[in-house]
């Protein structure tokens, strides 16, 4: 959902960690690439604050918090427990897959 | 779940029931469910139920439903003249004027609704592989092996299909019947068997082709048409309540039958025809000899050899 990026003079390479606790576990990081570990519900909670630490190739790292602001996607409403996807006047292509826990 | 192939993120826990909405167009969805789902498919609505979850795909065009485990099952409603397709791996429902195409795979139990008298056609196929069934009325034709199931109901025209050149492990079997209706008649040869007449004021018409022992039940007022073939060893044997035709790779029963015409397919061949000392026995030539008694009429045509036997 995201790409992370750090500004330092030179030329540097960065690792990045996740914090702990709170909004930072509905979140995982793959390299500079920020995931989330879940479908989100605006519903439930409409937006996120999670805390990322950047960290150089001389050990010198920068933390800074995040706020994440969830936003309905126009194809989605939800009523209840019935998800609607709505979708264009033109031919379109649906598909479901059911999954055992978690996402579909 | 994506929508024009866009992920479209859904919290699992929190959603029971998925809705698309098209909105116009020729839409198709897929629909793939874990195990044990149950489908139903019209040519308006496509459903597709599991633990936990339901999805509805209203008026698309176009609808796949994937399911698994014994106790899936998929139901399909046709409309008049429309054409299903249950097989041993998948079944299909396809309009006739190309309104809607659906489409099932990997569930155990599929049936087939037409509308009775509107000229649907069901196709059908058997396991090759394995010793498979059909069994067929005038109204409703199922084939059957261990893994599956499928059902066609109120079709005009039932074809169902086993392999050819079947070895001893595919060996398949159809069980048929004709209504009591009179004008119904039954068909078979080696490698084709039919049943053809009307019931509830609709005609219809069964084939099973390449089923190695067929079995059919008949009425008075029924008359078969049946063959051996060309093979010297084949057989007709002929009593007051059953009329086989028989050879080294298939076996024609037709039981009940008022009357019965069985036709030498090559030289040499035997007849037996079996009577009560009542009954009457007519030898019109050499080669054609007529048994007649209460509820039955056997004529052994072409053989080379007819037995008339007193039971």
């Amino acid at each position: 959902m995201g790409t992370l990026s750090t500004a330092e003079t030179g030329t540097h390479t960065f690792t990045y960690t996740l914090g702990t606790g709170g909004d930072n576990t509905r979140f995982t990081l793959s390299g500079n690439q920020l995931l989330t570990n879940d479908a989100f519900d605006i519903a439930t909670q409409a937006s996120y604050t999670i805390t990322v630490t950047s960290t150089d190739e001389g050990n010198r790292s920068v933390t800074k918090s995040f706020p994440i602001a969830i936003t309905d996607d126009p194809a989605l409403t939800r009523s209840g427990t019935t998800l609607t996807v709505t979708g264009t006047a033109g031919a379109d292509t649906f598909s479901y897959t059911a999954a055992r826990c978690g996402t579909a | 779940m994506t929508l024009n192939n866009v992920q479209l993120a859904v919290n699992a826990a929190s959603v029971a029931a998925i809705n698309f909405a098209g909105g116009g167009g020729g839409d198709h969805a897929t629909l793939s469910g874990l195990d044990n789902d149950t489908a139903v498919l019209t040519p308006t609505d496509a459903r597709l139920t599991g633990s936990g979850y339901t999805v509805d795909a209203p008026n698309c065009t176009v609808v796949s439903a994937f399911s698994s485990g014994a106790g899936s099952n998929v139901t399909f409603t046709l409309e008049g003249g429309d054409t299903y397709v249950g097989r041993y791996d998948y079944s299909e429902a396809a309009s006739s004027l190309n309104k809607f195409y659906n489409f099932a795979i990997g569930f155990h139990t599929a049936v087939g609704n037409a509308v009775a008298g509107s000229g649907s056609k069901a196709f059908m196929a058997v396991n090759p592989n394995n010793a498979d069934t059909l069994n067929a009325t005038p109204t409703s034709a199922t084939i059957a092996g261990s893994t599956y199931s499928s059902r066609a109901n109120n079709f005009s025209l039932v074809a169902a299909y086993a392999k050819n050149n079947a070895t001893a492990a595919n060996l398949a079997q159809a069980t048929m019947s004709t209504s009591s209706n009179a004008g119904d008649i039954i068909g078979g040869v080696q490698g084709f068997t039919f049943t053809q007449g009307t019931v509830a004021g609709n005609a219809y018409k069964v084939y099973a082709v390449y089923f190695s022992k067929v079995t059919v039940s008949a009425s008075a007022n029924t008359t078969a048409f049946i063959a051996t073939s060309n093979h010297s060893s084949d057989t007709y044997t002929g009593t007051p309540t059953s009329s086989e035709v028989k050879g080294s790779n298939f076996d024609v029963t037709v039981q009940n039958c008022g009357k019965v015409q069985a036709y030498a397919g090559g030289t040499g061949q035997t007849a037996t025809l079996k009577r009560s000392a009542t009954d009457g026995v007519k030898v019109w030539s050499p080669t054609v000899t007529e048994n007649k008694g209460t509820g039955y009429d056997n004529f052994a045509i072409g053989y080379g050899t007819i037995n008339t036997v007193i039971i």
